[in-house]
């Protein structure tokens, strides 16, 4: 297939996405959930959350997954790794291609992921510990390494050219798909399905909770950017992309969501940094995708920003994004429907950008009412707003990793 | 294309502590096996694994030693040896790939002890400190003054071949000036329950390729690679270890823990990897094997290397250090990309120890018991994950 690296800057452009979110099943669902303005926010009832400090969160609830997965061959995996399969399935199948062969040899898998499958992890430790380990089963550990979820997939899906899991928090599944474009770029897969995974859990719960992160009211909302917000409520769920090159996704007659015109990702993690250190890290982030894309901060109408309720990371976002586009560009925090996804953020709201670009729609930011003047943010979109956008940026934030930005155009 | 070098080289393994103690008893050919001294294995038909004995932290007092503390330990030594003064860069250009397959668990596991009952017994601020696994690298990152991209790459064991292989791709694009590659792993109770409950390890010690080889033994430690610009490189007259030429990656696509019968991931990845090089397969020196002495992955990549250098196969030298180390996860593409190095450095291959018994159905040159002097001009480094994830580096003399 490669005959060695072909260096180029070839257009990557976006031709499938493939949704399974709390508030809707599917692209167009998900789509239709935008419009809406439909929340995902609920009491969690797939675990028991006594002995976890949150009891709400973005729960994906009646999953469907016999009807998208079939009714065998799933039955050893968790929770993500059927998510993944899921939206890979449905971004295969949105991008117009079909499964097998020739698709499998020619593209690759990159997915992000905050915590993997630590859950399954835990599970299985739990089980060594309480058991003789002669009496566990052969399958107990199955899907229990932090990257099992992608490996199944691409032994499902028999992708081929490239597998690989990323993970850096809250910038994961920007990560990922920012190495999928360098992928194609470099001939090592002529597609990849790149995007990310979170599954909701009291593993998830505990940490952040342990973290001093979380929103504990038994009714929290995500509420980012509100002078009230007390936390993040945390969600679940995949968004995956199917990336090609714009050459080959026009000869085929392939529709396409969007481009991706330019992108960046830095540490942002250290912990001794300031809340004025970290703002300037994330606007530099901001800067570098912005130059990567070649456009000025005045070609952006649309910020699909990280805000996800935190009481620290929203006001320094805020002001970054306040810094470079002050109250040119509009700003929609898609978390305020889906809860703070952790790695499969960058995926979902790359997905909401090119929503945007699609069907000249910037969706509501639920729960807020009160922007926080602290944060710096000008114009928020409280209720769906009629705009033809030029360039969109899409942000992620996480102060114990990764600060990563993509530019998403009409193609 | 920017020509990509290794100016620095770590490691921390059950051999020790420093690239030169390490390769000095590699050259000896010694066995790093140990009893496991963290948890109780009197319920086990297995009891040994590679562990690291000189416990390095510069944060905590052992046993709380975790990923981060041999990934600092060996990328300091790696700085160090590099004589790269990060202070003269800008610190956005210096970034770091760190690759593991379990992140910290070794505390979650502490804890839980107490009270396994339930499952968020496990739960500390502690653990809750180095979960997810990306806070593992933002601890290195940290400590390092490390301000550009950060990568963490959970690919089993080749989550460090893809950490070098992302590394590889930023300094081509020149978005960096130079990167840390690390990878870092630490022996687990979960860990090592899930390999003997497959049936896939030694109790003894490890043999790849041998007839009567039983498997693998868990390992830990830390490699890390500085890898940086020729130009800049030797504009400041630093010492080269090797040049990455290139790398392959691929997916089998088969099987979630066996690798494709005929070995065609294998296949595939080596052929990239060389293709990527710009290279003929008559054209490599030496192989580091992914080599875990479990049936199945030595069988396959004995049919792979066969398939990829034809009758030239059984000439090739070809070792598995995981002989000498275990297999360390995460942490192995690093460290074998590490021996690699060494090995063009030195022009002496490795060997693989404790082979004793030829397997009829493998027909190679394992360089068995003693390391051998080689002329080296380029080595390729293998790692086979589960789930057919597959990463090979190639390195080449400078």
């Amino acid at each position: 297939m490669l005959s060695g690296r072909q260096d180029s800057q070839h257009r990557v452009v976006v031709t499938g996405i493939g949704v399974v979110a709390p508030n809707a099943i599917g692209r167009a669902g998900f789509w239709t959930a935008l419009k809406e303005g439909r929340s995902g926010i609920s009491k969690i009832s797939g675990f028991d959350t006594v002995a976890c400090p949150a009891s709400i969160g973005g729960e994906i609830q009646n999953f469907p997954a016999e009807e998208i997965l079939g009714p065998t061959g799933f039955r050893y995996v968790g929770r993500a790794t059927k998510f993944l399969c899921a939206s890979i399935r449905l971004a295969i199948e949105d991008a117009g291609l079909s499964e097998g062969e020739p698709l499998g040899e020619e593209t690759g898998v990159i997915a992000g992921t905050s915590f993997g499958n630590l859950p399954q992890t835990t599970t299985y430790t739990q089980k060594i510990l309480t058991k003789h380990p002669a009496k566990l089963l052969p399958m107990d550990g199955y899907d229990g390494a932090l990257n099992s979820a992608t490996n199944f997939a691409s032994v499902f899906f028999k992708l081929r050219a490239c597998v690989r899991t990323v993970s850096c928090g809250h910038s994961s599944s920007t990560d990922a798909i920012i190495d999928a474009v360098r992928m194609i770029r470099t001939g090592r897969a002529r597609r990849v399905v790149a995007g990310g995974v979170e599954q909701l859990s009291p593993d998830h719960l505990l940490t952040y909770g342990l973290n001093g992160a979380l929103a504990t009211d038994s009714d929290a909302v995500p509420m980012p950017y509100d002078r009230k917000r007390a936390g993040v409520v945390l969600g679940e769920g995949s968004w995956m992309l199917m990336l090609e090159r714009f050459d080959e996704a026009q000869a085929r007659g392939a529709k396409m969501y969007g481009e991706v015109a330019g992108f960046s990702s830095l540490f942002t993690g250290r912990a001794s940094a300031t809340s004025d250190r970290k703002q300037q890290r994330v606007a530099q982030v901001i800067e570098m995708a912005l130059a990567d894309a070649g456009i000025q901060p005045s070609d952006v109408d649309v910020i699909v920003s990280a805000g996800n309720s935190s009481t620290e990371a929203d006001a320094v976002e805020g002001r970054a994004i306040a810094g470079f586009f002050g109250d040119r560009a509009l700003l929609t925090a898609p978390k305020s429907m889906t809860g703070e996804i952790g790695g499969t953020s960058g995926a979902m709201q790359a997905a909401v950008a090119l929503f945007s670009l699609e069907q000249g729609i910037v969706p509501a930011t639920l729960h807020t009412s009160e922007v926080d003047e602290a944060t710096g943010i000008k114009r928020l979109a409280s209720a769906p707003v009629a705009m033809e956008a030029r360039a969109i940026v899409a942000d992620t934030v996480d102060f114990a990793s990764n600060t990563a930005c993509l530019i998403l155009k009409r193609a | 294309m920017t020509r990509i070098v290794v100016t620095g080289l770590g490691l921390i393994t059950s051999l020790g502590v420093g690239s030169h103690t390490n390769w000095r008893a590699m050259l000896e050919g010694k066995d790093g096996g140990s009893e496991i001294p963290y948890f109780d294995t009197s319920q086990y038909r297995v009891h040994r694994a590679h562990v690291v004995r000189e416990v390095p932290s510069e944060r905590f007092a052992p046993p709380a030693v975790l990923p981060a503390d041999f990934a600092l330990t060996a990328a300091r030594e790696a700085l160090a040896s590099s004589g790269l003064d990060l202070s003269r860069l800008r610190p956005e250009r210096v970034g770091l790939a760190l690759g593991t397959l379990g992140g910290e668990l070794r505390t979650y596991e502490a804890k839980l002890r107490e009270h396994p009952e339930q499952k968020e017994h496990g739960y500390s601020a502690g653990f809750a400190s180095v979960s997810p696994v990306s806070r593992i690298s933002a601890i290195v990152a940290e400590r390092l003054s490390i301000e550009g991209p950060v990568l963490t790459s959970i690919n089993a064991c080749s989550s460090a071949n893809h950490a070098l292989a992302a590394s590889f791709e930023l300094l081509q694009e020149g978005r960096v000036d130079a990167m840390i590659v690390a990878g870092a792993d630490t022996v687990t109770q979960t860990g090592f329950t899930y390999f003997h409950n497959l049936r896939s390890l030694a109790s003894d010690r490890v043999q790849p390729f041998d007839k009567n080889r039983q498997g693998l033994m868990i390992g830990e430690g830390a490699g890390v690679l500085i890898l940086e610009p020729y130009d800049q490189a030797s504009r400041r007259g630093a010492k080269i270890y090797a040049e990455v030429l290139g790398y392959g990656l691929s997916s089998d696509g088969y099987h979630v823990t066996s690798p494709h019968p005929e070995g065609r991931g294998a296949i595939e990845v080596m052929q990239r990897a060389l293709a990527s090089a710009g290279l003929e397969p008559e054209q490599i020196d030496y192989v580091n094997a992914h080599g875990t002495a479990t049936p199945a992955n030595d069988y396959a990549e004995a049919l792979a290397l066969s398939a990829v250098f034809c009758e030239r196969a059984r000439a090739l030298p070809v070792s598995s250090t995981k002989s000498m180390i275990g297999h360390c996860m995460g942490a192995s593409s690093a460290i074998e990309s590490v021996v690699c190095c060494l090995a063009l450095e030195s022009q002496v291959a490795p060997p693989t120890i404790n082979f004793e018994t030829p397997d009829p159905n493998i027909d190679l040159d394992v360089i068995p018991g003693r390391a051998r002097a080689i002329p080296m001009k380029y080595v390729l480094n293998n790692s086979f994950a589960f789930g057919g994830n597959n990463a090979s580096v190639i390195f080449g003399k400078v």
